[in-house]
């Protein structure tokens, strides 16, 4: 949400200003670091796209329409920058979720599987088969479960259609337990 | 409890990455960098465009002043009995009158200051406009 703080800042940049920024970087630091990071996997690499994230949110901000909430504005930034930096270092060793084969009845015995284990194991698990997904539908499961953005705000920052990020999300979390299964499987066999 | 309901409280055991430390300062030193290659010019209370406005009405009036000071002049010997829709305008045309006189009696090394004021302004201007180019 833009809280008055936002607003104010925004003006004060926008008037002449630059120093204003800093609550801004100060304030949405860490949510630009973790998204990025989230896409690109790699700190560095991560931390150089988010400080580029805020410059050309610095440049665009007269573009910026105040009754927008601006939270939102700049996460698509965040997100568009390091996809299109993922897209320009060719990627391709990610998985594709055009490929999902598990039951509904694997994604339960998956889903109680974990839930068995300890919030550590969990998420070292959850982090592997997340880090395994192509990173655009990895970052719609971590703006979604995550950073607890509804459909409308997902659609808003991918420019994907409503229907479309309702069917990602729910093949993205088919493919995570696959992928969690897969592990889960590797990690009893590598016991035994 | 839902799948969904299961995931997100999963999902929020995963740990919130922070930035690292100097990130804000390298920021920054990227945000003034930016800053001084187009610095956002300082606004003034009163716009150019206002200022423009504003000398140009003082140029109007003062010509407008000046022909009427001229027909004043020629109709100077029925000044005293002129009225308009039955106003007596003589009043205007005597502060006219005073107007002109009192400008003729200003000095001429304030005229000088006024006028190196408004050439000051006016090269203050001209480097402006050059150093937003450059």
């Amino acid at each position: 949400m833009v809280t008055n703080k936002d607003e104010y800042y925004i003006r004060e940049i926008l008037n002449g200003d630059p120093g204003s920024f800093s609550h801004l970087v100060e304030k949405y630091k860490d949510l630009a670091f973790h998204v990025s990071l989230k896409i690109l996997l790699n700190r560095e690499e991560a931390e150089e796209a988010a400080q580029d994230a805020f410059i050309k949110a610095y440049r665009a901000l007269p573009s910026f329409k105040g009754g927008a909430a601006f939270k939102t504005w700049f996460y698509r930034i965040v997100y568009n920058n390091a996809i299109s930096r993922l897209r320009s270092s060719q990627n391709k060793k990610d998985i594709s979720l055009e490929d999902v084969r598990i039951s509904d009845r694997e994604v339960e015995e998956t889903e109680t599987a974990l839930g068995r284990l300890s919030s550590e194991e969990r998420q070292r698990y959850l982090q592997e088969a997340l880090n395994k997904m192509n990173p655009e539908d990895r970052s719609l499961l971590m703006m979604f479960y995550f950073d607890e953005l509804s459909v409308a705000e997902i659609t808003e920052i991918t420019s994907m259609t409503e229907s479309n990020v309702k069917v990602k999300l729910h093949r993205g979390r088919k493919k995570l337990f696959e992928l969690l299964k897969g592990i889960l499987k590797d990690e009893i066999i590598s016991i035994l | 409890m839902s799948a969904n309901d299961k995931l997100q409280d999963w999902f929020r055991e995963i740990p919130d990455e922070k930035a690292p430390e100097d990130f804000k300062r390298k920021v920054m030193q990227g945000i003034m960098a930016e800053w001084s290659k187009n610095p956002t010019a300082y606004k003034p209370v009163i716009s150019r465009k206002a200022w423009w406005i504003v000398g140009a009405s003082f140029l109007l009036l003062t010509v407008i002043l000046f022909m009427l000071k001229n027909a004043m002049g020629v109709a100077n010997s029925t000044a005293e009995t002129q009225s308009i829709a039955g106003v007596n305008i003589q009043f205007v045309w005597s502060f006219i009158s005073d107007f002109f006189e009192k400008l003729n009696r200003i000095s001429p090394a304030v005229g000088v200051g006024a006028l190196s004021i408004i050439a000051l302004w006016f090269f203050d201007q001209i480097y402006t406009r050059m150093a937003r180019h450059n």
